[in-house]
Parts: C-alpha cells; structure tokens; sequence
C-alpha cells in the first residue's frame, strides 16, 4: 500500500511539470518515419518536447537520456481522428447546442486515455455529439495529462452534424433542422455585414423591422438583440418560441459557415451521403464525412465529393442477397481504396450500444477497439504498408488540420512517438513506450493493469 | 424458416409428377458426381491436428471423406488437382456453442423447464447466421437453445452448409441447463401469489434450486420430460450448463456432484477464479465469445484477456466458441495461449467435447473431408481464409 501511494506521488510529481523539457535519444531501432522510408537501426533526437533529428549515425547529445530500441520499432504516436469517449458524460439528448464545449466535459482520468497510451494513440479529436443535431465544439488533446489544461492541444475545432434523425424526428424534420439553423445563422452574419457596412451606429429597427445593438460588439457578434424576434436556434420544442440560446446557437455556427472549423457529418446511411455533400456545397462547410458501415453503397459520390473520410470500427461485414440468400462480403477499406478514397479510422462506435438494427448482431470482433488493428486490416485486404500506417498517423492529422506539427516523425514536430516491440501491424506487438511531446507517458514494464489481465495472480 | 426436408417436396400442387423427378434427379445427381471425384489438394503446410504438421502435404479426398494425408502422395491421373502454393490448409473449425440459424427465439421463456424443447425444429438451415459461420471457416456447429429458462432444451449438431437431404450429425444432442441469472430476468415475487404473472425463479439460489429439484425428481418419477433427465443421469447424455460467475461455475460442480452427469460448462468468463476445481472436475469449458468491450461480459462479469491460456495452464480442455473463431484463437495467442493449444480448441478439442471425434476435427483418413484453406500462418492477423470444403465440396469460397 505504501508503495503503492509512492507510485502514485511519482507519477504525479512527474507530471505536473510542463511538456518534455528532457533530452531524450532513441536509437538503435527500426525508424518508420511514416513521412519517408523506413531507418534501420535509427536515432530519433528529442529536445524540449520536439523532435530534433531524425537519422541513421546520428550524434547523441552528451545531455541526453538514451533509451535504447534495438530491436524495437520506433514510429510516430498514432491519432484518432474522431472519438467521443473521454468524457464524464456525453450529452446526447439536447439536440442543438453548437456553442458547448466538449473541454467542459473531458474527464482526463477516463479509462479511454490510458487505453490509448497503451495503444499508442498519443492524440484523439474528441467530438461530442452523435444522437444530436449540432453535438458541441470538438477538441484535439493529447492523451495523457492531469488536468485538461495538460492534455489540451487546440480547442473549438469544429463538431458534429448528425444526419441520423435524433428524437421523434424523421430524415425529413432532422435536415430541416439543420438547414433552419444554418440559415438563421447566415443570415445573421449577412445581416451583420451589411448593417456594420453601412454606419457604425445603425438605427434601431433600421432592415427588415429587426433590432442591432450599440455598434458591433467585439465577442458577441451583437446577437443577443436579435432576439427580439422570434427566431429559430434550438427552439425546437412545440410551443417555444424563443429559445435563450439562440443568439449562441448563431454565434457557434457563424465559425462553421466561415469555413473556421470542421463539420464532422455522421452519415449512417447511404442516402445521408449527397445529403451531406449538399450541406457541405450549399453552405460552404469545411467538411469530414463520418461514414456508417451501410454508407459504402454511397462509394461513388463519397469519391467525387473528395471531401475526408472517417469509418466506423466496423470495417468487415457480411450482406445478404434478399432474393437469392447469397452472402456477400464487404470489406470497406478495399472498396473505398478501389474508388479512390482515402480513409482514416475510429475505434470508438458511433452508435449507441445496442442500438444496432440487425437484432441479436453479436458485438463486434476484439480487434475493433485497436486503432493499429483498423490498419493492420486494410492491409490484409490490399491496401499498401507504407498506406496503411499513414491512415492512422499522418493523414488523421492532415483531416484535423495539424500535420504541420504531428502525424509523423521530422525535425521540427512534436516528439509523439512511439516505441513497440516489432512491426505495429502484428498481433504479436506490443507498445512498449509512448512518448507524448517529449515525455514517456507510458511503459509497459509498468503497466500494472495489463499484467492483471493477462496473468490474474500477478499482484 | 424451411423445413428439413426438401422443400419442394411441400409444393405438391405446383409441380406435377414427372417435372418433379425429374428436378429431384438433377439435384441428387450434380452433387454425388462431385463427390464421386479424386481430389488432391496440396498446400505449404497441413495442420493435421493429428501430430506435427505437414510442410508441404497433401490431402486425398474421396465421396466427402479424407482417403490420405501425406507429406508427398502420388496423384491419380484423371483426379482433379488445387495446388495452395504457400496456402495453408487446416481441419474444419468447430463452434460447440453457437446460436446461429436458431430463428424466432432461443428459449421457451414461459416455462422453467422444457427438456424436451428441440433446438433443430426452430433452425433454419438456409440462415444467412449459418452462411457466414461457413464463410468464417465453421464446419461444424453446435446449437444450443437459449439461456431463458432454467433447462431449456435439447441441442444439435450440423454442418453449416450441406446438403439438404442429409441428416444432422445429431438431431437432439445435450440438455442445455443453466446456472446463471438469466432465467430470473423479468421474475418478480410482487404479485400475488396466486397471480398467473408468478413465475419462478426469482434469484440465482431458485435457479439451482429448481435445477436440483427436476434432477431429484427424475430418480423418482418418469414423465416424458423426465425421461430426458434421467437419460442424463445414466450419463448417456450431455449437460451444456451455461454459467459465467465463478458462483455459478461452483454451483454448476456441485450439481455435478450431487448428480452424476457428463457436464460441459458453457461461458465461463469468470472460470480463472476456480480453475483449479474445474481442472479437479475434469471438466471441459466452452469459452464464449470476448466481447470487444474487453474486461465487461454479461452479468457484468469480470473477465480477463488472457482467460484461455490461463485456463489452459491450469488444465482445463477449452474451446472456443460464438463464431470468429479463427479470429478469436489470433488474439487468444497474443494474450498467452501456445499456438498449438489455440488452434486445438477450435478443431480437435470441440470434437471430442462433443463426441464427434471419428467423424470430425482433424485431418486423419477416414475422418469427413472438412477442411479450411487458407493464404498463410493462422496466426497472422492479415491471413485470410481462401475457401471452406464440407464432405469434400467447398461451400464457401473468398471472392
């Protein structure tokens, strides 16, 4: 017990402090830089959290702690592209709120941020929001750290529209929803330009009978004097004509519309594909799509939209013929590759448990919790090596929009890397060390739980 | 749901006399021609699961049935030839406890007792559960009713695809019974107890007793339903009891003892916590499935990753079941079970839990033509399965 209390003063002091201020060498591994060729028996150089040198018979600086990788394999930290675990609780059932933010919510002890150190997983975008309209502002964090102040990276980066109909909504109600709001939001924005155009001081009641406060307020965007009218924004409820949120509603969809942040469109069946590609025309969104397995029927036009592409843990499945009883095999990597998409991956399930619509579907196979697995599955039917370690490294990080600093291993980036003890796309690896920004945030050596799991007398 | 027979013989009306020998003669026809051929399949390496493997082999196949299996075997002329190259070519796998093709409910849930409730009339042999099981490299499978009542019925075995006209391998096998809170669900002692809505049991304790009570009064009184208990307690028939709680594993050895049965534990998720006296018991272990929620099961038991290498240090014959079955012996492997180990419970382990040993498991002549081809090392995450043959056909074949 004593101990254990000590582990844990340890661990806390050791990170309490800021991001990688060590020196830090790995060498003697195989490199996979992910942005170029493998480096057999490599050096990554790590100084103030960043990487400093990557190469083959690099000089070791005196300073540095050297950990040594011979035989391992060295690579960049892996990134989730879309997850809505790490929460203390996700908000599933007010359906518009774009103006919450999921940094409100992120709970830095959740099980789901040590599992990604486990797996190497060293950044995730948490999105909160599938079983709503306009879930809440999105994060990217890194996954280890105290508080969120520690693991925060950049907040507000976009969120999620569901095009799934939420409550008692059909398809019909749930897009109209969403275009009622994004219209009231642009023409807020429209109505805004024009009026802080034409003078500094517009007159009350001026256009279209509507209200503008004192001058352009800097934050608010001078919403709240709009809601003299009665308008649209959450008001969703029958009889409700105001809804006091609507003046933020506007505000948080105002940065969707000037193309500020990423509109994670969840797709859950095939005809929700052009519609999202419309939204994203129309409205000029900077769109992700998050596709449902079913989606892949919607191949074609997901591939001319060229808009960025997240699947669902489901990458395998099974269809059958109604007439014929023929079983077909579906394996969406493949099918997306052939078309020409490229793809990145999730391992948290969009839907709900249990909310599956075959009914008694058995849960998904183990390998759908491991990022790395999603990968090592393109692969197994076809996609390239050097593709399918970028689909969980590089790319997620060019669809969130920080490749310029993470996603692969290069001088100048962010030290996420990560140390296994072979290739990351066999069963048989295991992460041996994450490094976050510099710092080892995971050991295997020391992990107490996975020794539990695997071997249930250990302690 | 279709019924066992052919179903055309149903439609009387539709088909007159001759057009319908005449289609029944094609249909008996294509498939015994088939049969009636020499195979030789050669592949890189043949697990025979009946010593070391085979690197390379060859299997002859004869009428469905596995003729000789050996490193280099002369090839007939005239017989037809599948070379795999690098292939790999494994036994069929066997699934001891599945629910797969069980259509429109797996358990009379309006009765506590129902031992004579059949499995086989509610499977439907065209089930696309059936198919994919095929597709995943199942040959044989088990199908046990469900878990809603305290002894619910009498188990089948099949192969997942064939011929419609053969028989089952067993058209009603073992007694499923259970020692879990399933039966409980949805039982409440509220109403009055005169009320119809009473229904028994209403806690894990009513399971077992309930359990002891038909067992205690089969070595009494014979009623139908009781004729299949005691068939149980002469020991000329199995009890699938599921159990996953490691009180109910306790409680289902206990039964053991009080009744002399031959005991197969279904479920076991929390089994490493008494495997020593499972492995005392001498008892087999039908692992279900791990769910991708690892460390959660039913019941909220808590498992662990490496719960089949655990089990199988300790002694204990452990199959896996609840389909995916190559793919769950992949990870079983990483988390610590040997190889050889892994890849007996799913072939040569399952046959011999379910008596099936002469028919089934291995490739050994003699033995069905069961056989699964497939691109490489089993246990290489990006292997796939190439094609699935049942009596000498293959039924399912990757695209």
């Amino acid at each position: 017990m004593r101990c254990h209390s000590f582990v844990v003063l340890l661990v806390l002091t050791s990170l309490s402090g800021a991001w990688g201020e060590e020196v830090l060498a790995i060498k003697g591994g195989k490199i996979l830089p992910v942005s170029g060729p493998p480096i057999e028996s490599g050096v990554v150089v790590i100084r103030n959290g960043k990487i400093e040198a990557v190469g083959k018979d690099l000089a070791i600086p005196p300073d540095a702690r050297v950990l040594d990788a011979t035989g391992k394999v060295v690579m960049p930290g892996l990134i989730e592209v879309h997850s809505s675990r790490g929460m203390d609780q996700t908000n599933e059932t007010n359906p518009i709120v774009p103006f919450l933010s999921v940094v409100d919510a992120i709970d830095p002890s959740q099980d789901y941020f040590e599992e990604c150190r486990r797996q190497g997983i060293t950044t995730a975008a948490i999105v909160p929001g599938n079983n709503t309209i306009f879930g809440g502002q999105a994060a990217i964090v890194r996954t280890a750290g105290q508080f969120l102040n520690e693991m925060l990276l950049k907040r507000d980066i976009g969120m999620k529209i569901s095009l799934r109909p939420t409550g008692d909504r059909n398809r019909m109600g749930q897009v109209a929803a969403i275009r009622r709001e994004l219209d009231a939001a642009r023409e807020a924005m429209t109505e805004r330009s024009r009026t802080s155009q034409a003078q500094p001081q517009p007159t009350p009641d001026a256009k279209g009978g509507n209200g503008s406060g004192p001058g352009p307020l800097a934050e608010s965007d001078d919403e709240d004097t709009q809601q003299r009218r009665p308008r649209p924004g959450g008001g969703d409820q029958a009889g409700q004509e105001t809804n006091p949120d609507a003046a933020l509603v506007r505000a948080a969809l105002a940065k969707l519309l000037k193309g500020e942040q990423i509109a994670f469109i969840y797709c859950e069946l095939p005809m929700d594909v052009p519609q999202a590609v419309r939204l994203v025309k129309e409205y000029k969104l900077r769109g992700v799509l998050v596709l449902a397995p079913a989606c892949h029927r919607a191949v074609k036009q997901v591939a001319a939209s060229g808009l960025p592409v997240v699947l669902e843990p489901t990458l395998v499945l099974w269809e059958s013929d109604p007439r014929t009883g023929e079983e077909k095999q579906i394996v969406l990597p493949k099918l997306y590759r052939d078309a020409g998409v490229p793809v990145t991956f999730t391992v948290t399930p969009t839907q709900p448990a249990g909310a599956g619509r075959g009914s008694g579907s058995q849960p998904p196979i183990l390998g759908t919790n491991f990022l790395w697995f999603q990968a090592a599955t393109a692969l197994k039917y076809g996609t390239p090596y050097d593709e399918a370690l970028r689909s969980i490294t590089l790319r997620p990080a060019e669809v969130l929009g920080i490749a310029d600093s993470r996603g692969s291993l290069e001088p100048g980036k962010a030290a996420d890397v990560v140390i296994l003890s072979g290739d990351p796309l066999k069963l048989d690896t295991w992460v041996e060390t994450t490094i976050i920004d510099g710092r080892v945030v995971y050991e295997r050596h020391n992990d107490r739980k996975i020794k539990a799991l695997l071997k249930p007398d250990a302690e | 749901m279709k019924p066992w027979t052919d179903t055309m013989t149903d439609n009387k009306n539709l088909w007159t006399q001759p057009w319908r020998s005449l289609l029944l003669t094609a249909l008996v026809l294509v498939p015994i021609t088939a049969q009636a051929e020499e195979l030789f399949i050669k592949a890189g390496r043949i697990y025979t699961l009946d010593g070391p493997p085979l690197s390379p082999g060859v299997v002859h196949v004869r009428d469905g049935k596995i003729v000789a299996v050996g490193p280099d075997l002369p090839i007939a002329s005239g017989s037809r030839f599948r070379d795999l190259g690098s292939g790999v070519l494994l036994p069929g796998f066997i699934d001891a406890a599945s629910s797969a093709g069980l259509e429109g409910g797996r358990a009379e849930s309006t009765v506590e007792v129902s031992p004579r409730l059949r499995a086989l009339d509610a499977v439907d042999p065209s089930s696309s559960a059936l198919r994919r099981l095929c597709h995943e490299g199942v040959t044989t499978v088990h199908i046990l009713p469900g878990t809603d009542n305290v002894i619910s019925g009498l188990s089948c075995i099949l192969k997942t695809l064939t011929d419609r006209r053969r028989q089952p391998l067993r058209a009603d096998y073992g007694l499923a019974i259970t020692t879990s809170s399933d039966p409980v669900e949805g039982n409440s002692s509220r109403n009055r107890p005169d009320s119809i809505y009473n229904r028994q049991p209403t806690n894990r304790m009513g399971v077992v007793w309930l359990l002891r009570s038909e067992f205690g009064l089969a070595t009494r009184t014979s009623t139908p339903d009781r004729a299949v208990l005691r068939e149980v307690l002469a020991g000329t028939r199995p009890v699938f009891c599921t159990s996953r709680l490691d009180t109910d594993l306790l409680a289902a050895l206990r039964l053991r003892e009080e009744y002399p049965m031959r005991l197969v534990l279904v479920g076991g998720q929390e089994a490493y916590r008494v495997r020593e006296q499972i492995a005392a018991a001498g008892v087999p272990l039908l692992l279900a499935r791990v769910s991708s929620q690892a460390g959660i099961g039913p019941e909220s038991t808590e498992t662990i990753l490496n719960l089949p290498g655990v089990l199988q240090q300790a002694g204990i014959p452990i199959c896996l079941t609840g389909g995916d079955l190559l793919e769950q012996a992949r990870w079983a492997v990483r988390f610590g079970l040997p190889r050889d180990a892994a890849l007996e419970a799913i072939t040569v382990q399952p046959a011999r839990v379910l008596q099936l040993e002469q028919r089934v498991g291995r490739i050994k002549p003699g033995l069905d033509a069961d056989l699964v081809a497939l691109s490489g090392d089993p246990f290489d995450c990006s292997t796939r399965i190439l094609w699935t043959m049942i009596d000498g056909i293959i039924r399912a074949e990757e695209p």
